[in-house]
C-alpha cells in the first residue's frame, strides 16, 4: 500500500502532463472547429495514422530519435541552470557537416561512419562552445546568445546547401551521402534506423550520470540552488561550461542522425524542412518528460506522433502543414503552468493537517 | 565600453562610407538602417516596460509573428494601412494580455511560456494563413494597403522611423514621471514590499505586458504593411530575440535600447548594401547572400561580449511572483 502510493507521488508530474495534453488537444479541436473542420475525425486520423500503421509508427519513431538527443540536450541544461535553446543551430551546423563528410570524403566502410559520427558531435561542441563561454565568463543571456548562433547557423547551411554540397543533378538537394558512411533501414523502406537504440540508451545514460554519478549530482546542485552549491565548493562556472558542451554533443549526433541516420533521404533538402526546429522541439520533449530523462522516451515519441501526422493532415483533410507547431505550443505554455499537480498537492497537505488537528497526538510527540 | 566601441564603430563606417562613396551613399544607408530599426525598436521598448516591472517577455517574436498577419487581416477588413496598423497593435496587446495571465495569475515559468508562445505564433500564423487567404506560407499585401513613405533624394524615410524615435519620450515620461511609472518599477524592484504596500502586483505588471505587446505588434504591423509587404512566417526572423538582446545592452534605458537597435539596423543595412558591391558578384553568384544575412546577428554576438551587467536590472525579472 505505502509502496503503491510512493509510486503514486512519483507520478504526481504526470498529471500537469495530462492535463497539458488534454488542454492542448481541446484547444487544437477547437480552432479546427471554428476554421470548419470535423475535430474529431482529423485528429483520430491523425494520431491512428502516427501510432498504429506500420508506416506511421516506424515513422514517428524515426523522427523521435533525433527529438530524444534534442531534448537531452535541453534537458542537461535545465537541470543545470540554463535554458540552452541553441540545439537548433547545433543540429543545423552538425547535419552541413554530416553531409559533407559524408558525401565528399572518400574512406572504407568500416571508418566511415564513425568519422562522420566523430565529425558531427565534434561541431556540435564547438558551436556550443561561445555561449557556454559568454554565459560562464561574462553572464551573457544563454537564450539571446543560443538564438544569435541558430540564426548565423542557419545561414551559414544554407549558403552551403546553395553552393558547395549542392547536388548539379538535382538542385532541389545536397549531394548524398555515401553508402559507406549511411545507416540502412531496419525495416526496408521505413526511415527507422538503429539510431533509436542509441537515443533509448543515451536517455538511460544521461539518467546515470545526472542521478547516480558525483558529477551529476553537482550539475543538478549547481542547477537548483547555485549559491548553496558554491558555497559547498561545488565549481558551478565549470558545470555550466559541461552542460552546455554535453547538450552540444547531444544535439550534434541529432543532426547526424537527421542526415546520415535518415533513409531514403541521406541529404539536406533545399529549404532545411527535414531540419527545421527539431532543435526546438527538443524544449518540447524536456518539458513534457518534466525534465527527466527516461521521461523523453515517451514525450518524444509523442512529439513525433505529431510530426509524423502533419503528411497525414495536409494530405488527408487539407490542414496546414504547421499545425503540429500550433499544438506544440500549446502544449508547452500549459506545462509552463505551475499545474494542477502542485494544487491537489497543496489541497492533500491541507486534509492531513485538518485529520493531523482532529486526532489528538499521542505523549505530545508532534508529526514533521 | 561596449556602447563606446558601438557608436565609435557606426562613426567610423559613416566616415569611410562618406569619403569613398559620397555623402548621399552615407545618407541612403542612413536611411536604410532607420527602416531596418523599427522592428526592433519598437518591440525594445516595449520590453523595457516589461522588464521594468519584472517580466521578462521571451516570446515577442510570436506577439510579432501572429501581429504581423492579423495587421494584414485588419487592412484588407478596414480596406486601409492605417486600420492595419491599428490591428496589429490591438492583436499583438490581445497576444500579450493571455501571456501575461500566464505569468502572473497563473504564475507560469516565464522563459518556458515565452518559448512556448514562439511556437504557438508559427503554427498559427501559418494557419491563419492558409485559412484566410488559402496560401501555404505567405500572401502578398496588396500594393494600396501600404503605408507610403515620404520620398527623399537620397531614399525612403518610413513614417514609423520618425515615431520611433519619439516613443521613448513617451515611456521615459511614463515611467519616471507618473504614478503608474513609479508602481511598476517598484514591483519589477520588490514584488513583496509592493504587496504589503498596497500595489496590485499582477495587475500592474498585466498592464505593462498590454502596453509592450502593443508595441510589438505595431513592430509586426510595420513589417508586414509598412516594410516588407508580406505575411509570412519567416517574416519576422529573430528580429523579436535582438531586440531582447538590445533591451540588454540598454540597461533598461528606452533611449539606449533605440540606439542598440540603430547600430543592429546598420550592420543589418550594410549586409544588404554589400550585397550589391561588384566585388561581391563572384560570391553572390554562389550562394552568398545567406553569408551576409549573418552580419547583423554576428554583430549582436561579438557586442554582447561587452553587454553592461546584470546589476542594472530589477531584482525580479523572471521571477513569478506568489504571495507566501
Amino acid at each position: 500500500m505505502t509502496a503503491l502510493r510512493r509510486g503514486l507521488r512519483h507520478a504526481a508530474p504526470l498529471w500537469d502532463v495530462a492535463f497539458a495534453l488534454a488542454g492542448a488537444l481541446l484547444i487544437a479541436a477547437l480552432v479546427l472547429r471554428l476554421a470548419g473542420y470535423p475535430p474529431l475525425a482529423v485528429l483520430r486520423g491523425a494520431f491512428g495514422f502516427s501510432l498504429f500503421t506500420v508506416h506511421g509508427i516506424t515513422t514517428t519513431l524515426a523522427f523521435a530519435t533525433p527529438l530524444i538527443f534534442t531534448g537531452l540536450c535541453f534537458l542537461i541544461g535545465v537541470r543545470a541552470g540554463i535554458f540552452n535553446v541553441g540545439a537548433e543551430g547545433v543540429v543545423m551546423v552538425s547535419a552541413g557537416a554530416s553531409v559533407a563528410f559524408g558525401a565528399l570524403l572518400a574512406l572504407p566502410t568500416s571508418v566511415h561512419l564513425p568519422v562522420t559520427l566523430a565529425v558531427a558531435v565534434a561541431v556540435g561542441v564547438v558551436w556550443m562552445l561561445p555561449s557556454a563561454l559568454l554565459k560562464a565568463h561574462r553572464q551573457v543571456h544563454e537564450v539571446l546568445s543560443t538564438i544569435m548562433l541558430n540564426w548565423i547557423a542557419i545561414f551559414l547551411v544554407a549558403f552551403l546547401i546553395a553552393y558547395p554540397l549542392r547536388d548539379r543533378d538535382f538542385p532541389a538537394r545536397t549531394v548524398l551521402i555515401l553508402p559507406s558512411s549511411r545507416l540502412e533501414a531496419l525495416l526496408p523502406g521505413t526511415s527507422l534506423t538503429a539510431m533509436v537504440f542509441a537515443g533509448l540508451l543515451l536517455c538511460v545514460a544521461v539518467y546515470v550520470f545526472l542521478y547516480h554519478t558525483p558529477t551529476g549530482l553537482h550539475l543538478r546542485a549547481s542547477g537548483a540552488n547555485p549559491e548553496a552549491a558554491y558555497a559547498v565548493g561545488i565549481d558551478v562556472r565549470r558545470l555550466t561550461m559541461l552542460a552546455f558542451l554535453l547538450g552540444g554533443a547531444l544535439a550534434g549526433v541529432a543532426g547526424f542522425t537527421l542526415t546520415a541516420g535518415f533513409p531514403p533521404y541521406w541529404n539536406i533538402d533545399e529549404h532545411m524542412q527535414s531540419l527545421l526546429r527539431m532543435g526546438f522541439l527538443g524544449i518540447v520533449v524536456s518539458a513534457m518528460a518534466r525534465n527527466h530523462p527516461l521521461g523523453c522516451v515517451l514525450s518524444s515519441i509523442l512529439v513525433a506522433a505529431v510530426l509524423t501526422s502533419r503528411s497525414y493532415l495536409q494530405l488527408s483533410h487539407g490542414v496546414v502543414y504547421e499545425f503540429a507547431e500550433l499544438l506544440a505550443g500549446v502544449v508547452v505554455i500549459l506545462l509552463a503552468l505551475p499545474g494542477i499537480s502542485r494544487d491537489i498537492a497543496r489541497w492533500r497537505a491541507k486534509q492531513t493537517a485538518r485529520q493531523r488537528a482532529l486526532t489528538p497526538s499521542p505523549a505530545g510527540v508532534r508529526g514533521p | 565600453m561596449s556602447r563606446l566601441l558601438a557608436v565609435l564603430a557606426v562613426l567610423a563606417a559613416a566616415a569611410a562610407l562618406t569619403l569613398l562613396r559620397g555623402p548621399v551613399a552615407t545618407a541612403s544607408l542612413a536611411l536604410m538602417a532607420l527602416a531596418a530599426m523599427v522592428p526592433i525598436a519598437l518591440p525594445a521598448i516595449g520590453e523595457v516596460l516589461n522588464e521594468k516591472g519584472g517580466v521578462f517577455n521571451i516570446g515577442l517574436e510570436g506577439i510579432m509573428l501572429i501581429a504581423s498577419a492579423a495587421a494584414v487581416y485588419a487592412a484588407e477588413l478596414g480596406g486601409s494601412g492605417l486600420v492595419g496598423l491599428g490591428g496589429g497593435l490591438v492583436a499583438g496587446a490581445i497576444v500579450a494580455l493571455l501571456f501575461g495571465l500566464a505569468v502572473t495569475y497563473g504564475r507560469a515559468n516565464q522563459t518556458i511560456a515565452g518559448l512556448g508562445l514562439n511556437f504557438f505564433g508559427i503554427g498559427a500564423v501559418a494557419f491563419l494563413i492558409f485559412e484566410i487567404w488559402g496560401a501555404p506560407g505567405f500572401h502578398r499585401v496588396p500594393e494600396a494597403l501600404r503605408i507610403q513613405p515620404l520620398a527623399t533624394p537620397a531614399g525612403l524615410l518610413r513614417w514609423l522611423s520618425v515615431a520611433a524615435v519619439l516613443i521613448p519620450f513617451l515611456v521615459v515620461g511614463l515611467l519616471q514621471h507618473t504614478r503608474f511609472g513609479l508602481r511598476l518599477r517598484a514591483v519589477g524592484h520588490n514584488a513583496l514590499v509592493s504587496d504589503v504596500s498596497g500595489i496590485e502586483v499582477y495587475r500592474l505588471r498585466l498592464a505593462a505586458c498590454v502596453l509592450g505587446g502593443a508595441l510589438a505588434g505595431l513592430g509586426g504591423a510595420y513589417m508586414s504593411l509598412d516594410w516588407i509587404g508580406l505575411a509570412s512566417i519567416d517574416l519576422i526572423a529573430g528580429r523579436g530575440f535582438v531586440a531582447l538582446a538590445c533591451v540588454v545592452f540598454s540597461g533598461l534605458n528606452p533611449w539606449r535600447a533605440v540606439a542598440a537597435a540603430f547600430v543592429f539596423s546598420v550592420f543589418n543595412a550594410l549586409g544588404l548594401w554589400l550585397q550589391v558591391e561588384p566585388w561581391a558578384r563572384p560570391l553572390m553568384a554562389r550562394g552568398g547572400s545567406a553569408l551576409f544575412l549573418m552580419l547583423p546577428y554576428a554583430a549582436v554576438l561579438i557586442l554582447l561580449v561587452a553587454a553592461p551587467a546584470r546589476e542594472a536590472f530589477p531584482r525580479e525579472i523572471g521571477r513569478p511572483y506568489e504571495r507566501p
